[in-house]
């Protein structure tokens, strides 16, 4: 494994999970190899953890599930956003953007006082 | 709403819990699939190697799987059955566990099943009515002499016209009849001579005929009555055509117009109910009998709307007849705290009989002591168990289980144990509640009926309650346990694998067992001197040939409008059921059968009421600072050779005895025992105390009386030992009066002759619970017995229960320590040593629980309290410890002698 790969952080799974949702409605797998993309394979999904955090999201009423045909034309289960859903990425990517800022502040400009 | 979703979920998961795991597995094949074609495609491997890799990048399966449970709220619902399943198989495999267990949660449930049931049927009555909730007592209180004025029909009046929120304002008053049926039976009945609107108030339509009406309350309308159910079946057959009949209650000839629906009461515990007497008011302030008075809510209106009415009704007559009114105010409650005062004349100290067992049971600390030490040591027992699996719960955890699931699975173990313990526990509660009921009938109020609204059996909240008990008992016994062994977990992997255990017994276990060793010192003599307390008061006296004997309690039918204070009734009865006694004894003694009549105020062995004596000469010790109690009873002179009891010393009564201000008494050899201390107390003076206990304390002694004679013991059970006295005086002297009757053959067979002579003495005489002596002291025997064996058994299980307990956690102690005493012994160490090194802290424990017991024991062995040690009792209580410290050490010298006799090299590979 390289170097630059991160385990992902803890609750950050979800809102990669309703980020990449928000696009379209996507089978687990999908899930896994678009927040691998979108990372740039900066975030190594274990792909076994993905499932008990759909099925938490699902129990929360961010997302809900349903059977279709895939790409492949094989039967697969399909997760898709929720009005509640699209609400939780919302607050989320606030306090996010808000805690990364900070971080990012004191990063940057913390040390100059020093 | 998310809760809704994940409420939705969970239901989801529960209905369809197969379908979803089906397709969980599904959509965790497909997403393996992918992943392997993608590595093909992408990265060009080989189709097995594919599968390989992309089954190593998903992680643990299983694992997921379980966690996809977890997320889902339902692991611990998915593997229930199989938890149930464990939890049986466990159930066999533990035997003694189980028994233990099983009876000691019961016990618990038995006890706050018991408990609640009564306590909420006794504070908390239910109506069982129609609207229930909105029927109300109206009372006047009289503020000056604390105390409710009865005498409120000139009120009733008032507050008929006036009251808004309050409607079918009614009265009714208690009457005691005989009631003659066309079989010629003649009984005494309690009767409610009650306005018609009772049955409006109740709600409660008749089973067949009607109930009674306005129109039967006019002057000169034709007498009717309206008959309960148990009446019904018991005087009638249970025949329909019984409306129109006539039957004699009292002196009037009587039409039966209806019959009531099972479990009909209303106002109290009635079975009969006739017109109120208006036609002689209307009467003037606080005059005219005293009568209780009941109406309904006004639909709309509450108890509070009613307060404030009648609160300005009661200023406004106070200020308009301040002569009669100036301390009495209205005061209205729901009809079932009428009970609760003596307003309808039923027996007051029953009630408070009742009430102070209910509280007793919730509020006694030695109980609640008791039951958090039986669930301290089942949970003691449990860990023990659960620590003795500790291989398995390792493996389980190594494989992926979690610690919520482990300790679920206990749970359930536990839920199980104590849901067995539950059946049982409600079981013995159902049958302890409709016992209690029927003992206070029988044994207490003498033979008088509780208010209807007392059902036996349990209420639907009582099984919600013991539901909840269940759940808690499983809770206690198993998640305690589960988080305890659970936490241990970890490190016991690393030890397992060592070949060591991982649990131990921290702090709070010794205090349990410490004071569990202390209970189980302590319950068994606490019974011992119950049981023999017991034995005392049900001592047979050689002589009365119980059986032999009928006897009855004498009352005379009052007229509808007798409303005397409680002294002048007794005047009243004296001078008018003094004659009639006597009448009555004569035409007994002609009787070709009857051998013997004689009069009582107490019969043997039912309860009499005590007095504190003091006597003019030495005595015994005084059992305690209160001085010598003893109960007493007033008997005609012929008593004693009657009952074939025994003249030991001096002489029984002669009729020169009963000359006013001949003061001489009888005791009897309890008397001469207890007080005398062995003493001959012939010729001895001895006289009543007014204590503080007693109704008047600044009442001066009465007057000295001179013993003349030791009787043998008849039983005058007081509650403070058997000792007892007699006064003699004329039959119709005598007030509550019971005739005794000795006669030849089968007394059973004499009672309707005995009726038929009353009814001629007089037709308003009444016999109140006609029957054999020894039926009448049955009742007080099975009690006293039922108790006494209740006592016994309890105790024998909590000594079981904590003996077992004991037992297996020392046990356990010792052998945790296997390969420690393996290790010592390979290492040199003197085995002598390595002994007491193990034996340290069990020792400990026993030392400190025998101490805590001894301390406990302290006030019986001391003899405060009233209870003293016979040199039997303790030889029995030393016994008793040193069987116990036997117990103890046992438990701990099998496994010690097992961990010697290892091979040191075996006590390293040993596992647990």
């Amino acid at each position: 494994m390289a170097h630059d790969q991160t385990d992902l952080l803890q609750g950050t799974l979800e809102l990669l999970v309703l980020k990449t949702l928000s696009f379209e409605p996507m089978h687990g797998w999908g899930i896994s190899q678009r927040i691998q993309q979108m990372s740039r394979d900066v975030f190594q999904v274990n792909q076994g953890s993905l499932y008990p955090a759909l099925q938490r999201m699902k129990s929360k009423g961010w997302v809900r599930s349903e059977w279709r045909r895939s790409e492949n034309n094989r039967r697969a289960k399909y997760y898709m956003l929720t009005a509640a859903g699209e609400r939780e990425m919302a607050r989320e990517r606030a306090q996010w953007r808000r805690s990364s800022e900070a971080v990012n502040w004191v990063l940057e400009w913390g040390g100059a006082f020093s | 709403m998310r809760w809704i979703a994940g409420f939705r979920e969970r239901v989801t998961g529960l209905l369809f819990r197969e379908r979803e795991e089906v397709e969980l597995e599904e959509e965790i094949q497909f997403h393996l699939e992918m992943e392997a074609e993608r590595l093909v495609r992408e990265e060009g491997l080989e189709p097995g190697e594919a599968r390989r890799r992309a089954s190593v990048a998903f992680g643990g399966v299983d694992r997921t799987i379980e966690e996809v449970r977890e997320a889902r709220g339902l692991s611990w619902l998915t593997g229930w059955w199989l938890d149930v399943k464990l939890g049986l198989r466990m159930l066999v495999k533990y035997p003694a566990l189980t028994l233990l267990g099983s009876l000691s949660m019961a016990f618990a449930i038995f006890t706050g099943a018991g408990a609640f049931e009564l306590i909420s049927q006794v504070v908390h009555p239910t109506l069982p009515l129609p609207g229930g909730d909105r029927v109300v007592a109206i009372e006047l209180w009289d503020a000056a002499a604390a105390r409710a004025e009865r005498r409120a029909l000139y009120d009733l009046g008032v507050w008929r016209g006036q009251l808004d929120a309050v409607e079918d304002v009614g009265a009714f008053r208690n009457l005691r009849r005989n009631l003659l049926t066309s079989d010629g039976r003649v009984e005494p009945v309690t009767v409610a001579a009650m306005d018609a609107e009772g049955f409006r108030v109740a709600g409660v339509n008749p089973l067949f005929g009607r109930p009674l009406a306005d129109d039967d309350e006019r002057a000169g309308a034709p007498p009717v009555v309206v008959i309960g159910h148990d009446l019904w079946l018991s005087r009638f057959g249970g025949d329909r055509d019984v409306i129109g009949t006539t039957v004699r209650l009292g002196q009037t000839p009587t039409t039966v117009v209806g019959v009531m629906p099972e479990g009909f009461g209303f106002p109290v515990a009635h079975e009969i109910w006739i017109p109120r007497n208006t036609a002689a008011g209307p009467y003037s302030p606080r005059e005219g009998p005293g009568v209780t008075i009941f109406g309904r809510l006004a639909p709309g209106a509450s108890l509070d709307d009613a307060r404030a009415e009648l609160r300005v009704l009661g200023d406004a007559m106070a200020a308009a007849s301040p002569a009669t009114h100036e301390h009495l105010r209205p005061r209205v409650a729901p009809w079932t705290r009428v009970w609760l005062g003596d307003a309808i004349g039923a027996d007051p100290t029953a009630l408070s009989w009742v009430v102070l067992t209910a509280l007793g049971l919730a509020s006694n600390i030695p109980l609640l002591l008791f039951l958090a030490l039986i669930c301290g040591n089942v949970a003691l027992l449990m860990f023990a168990r659960a620590s003795s699996r500790e291989g398995e719960l390792v493996v389980r955890s190594a494989l992926g289980a979690s610690r919520s699931r482990i300790v679920v699975q206990l749970f359930f173990e536990a839920l199980v144990l104590a849901s067995i313990a539950g059946v049982i526990g409600l079981g013995a509660a159902r049958y302890g509640v409709t016992w209690l009921f029927r003992v206070t009938e029988t044994v207490f109020m003498n033979g008088a009926r509780l208010p209807f609204w007392f059902e036996p059996g349990l209420s639907p909240t009582t099984l919600v309650y013991a539901g909840l008990l269940v759940i808690l008992a499983a809770a206690v016994a198993g998640i305690g346990p589960g988080l305890k062994v659970t936490r241990s977990l970890r490190p016991g992997l690393q030890q397992a694998s060592a070949g060591g255990g991982g649990f131990r017994f921290g702090g709070v276990w010794t205090i349990v067992i410490v004071l569990q060793i202390a209970v189980t010192m302590v319950f068994p003599i606490m019974t011992m001197l119950t049981r023999a307390e017991a034995d005392r008061k049900l001592g047979e006296g050689p002589g009365l040939q119980a059986e032999r004997y009928l006897s009855t309690r004498l009352d005379l039918e009052r007229p509808a409008d007798l409303e005397l204070p409680p002294d002048s009734t007794a005047a009243w009865l004296r001078s008018n059921l003094g004659p009639t006694v006597k009448r009555l004894e004569e035409r007994l003694r002609s009787e070709p059968r009857v051998q013997a009549v004689t009069f009582t105020e107490r019969l043997p062995r039912e309860s009499h009421p005590w007095r504190q004596v003091e006597l003019d000469g030495p005595t015994a010790e005084p059992p305690d600072e209160r001085g010598h109690r003893l109960g007493s009873s007033t008997v005609a002179v012929g008593y004693f050779d009657a009952l074939g009891a025994a003249i030991i010393a001096g002489r029984g009564f002669r009729l020169s005895d009963v000359v006013a201000g001949q003061r001489v008494v009888v005791v009897n050899e309890s008397f001469v025992e207890d007080v005398m201390g062995g003493r001959n107390p012939v010729g001895q003076h001895v006289r009543y105390l007014a204590t503080e206990e007693y109704r008047n304390p600044d009442q001066d002694p009465g007057p000295w009386h001179q013993i003349v004679g030791v009787v043998e013991d008849l039983g005058t059970i007081s509650g403070y030992g058997a000792a007892g006295m007699y006064h003699p005086a004329d039959p119709g002297d005598i007030y509550p009066v019971h005739a005794v009757v000795h006669v030849s053959g089968d007394p059973r067979s004499f009672q309707p002759t005995f009726r038929s002579i009353a009814m001629s003495v007089d037709p308003t005489l009444t016999l109140h619970g006609l029957m054999t002596l020894d039926e009448v002291i049955r009742g007080q025997r099975e009690f006293y017995a039922l108790t006494s064996t209740i006592l016994a058994v309890v105790s024998g299980l909590a000594l079981l229960l904590s003996l077992g307990g004991i037992f297996a956690v020392m046990s356990f102690t010792v052998s945790r320590r296997t390969r420690e005493i393996g290790i010592r012994v390979a290492l040199g160490a003197p085995r002598l040593r390595v002994v007491g090194a193990v034996f340290h802290r069990p020792l400990t424990q026993i030392g400190l629980g025998l101490l805590t017991g001894a301390i406990l024991l302290w006030p019986l062995i001391a003899g405060v309290g009233g209870f003293t040690l016979d040199p039997g009792q303790v030889a029995f209580l030393l016994a008793y410890i040193a069987l116990m410290a036997a117990i103890c050490l046992l438990a701990c010298i099998s496994p010690t002698r097992r961990a010697l006799a290892v091979e040191p090299a075996e006590a390293l590979r040993v596992d647990g």
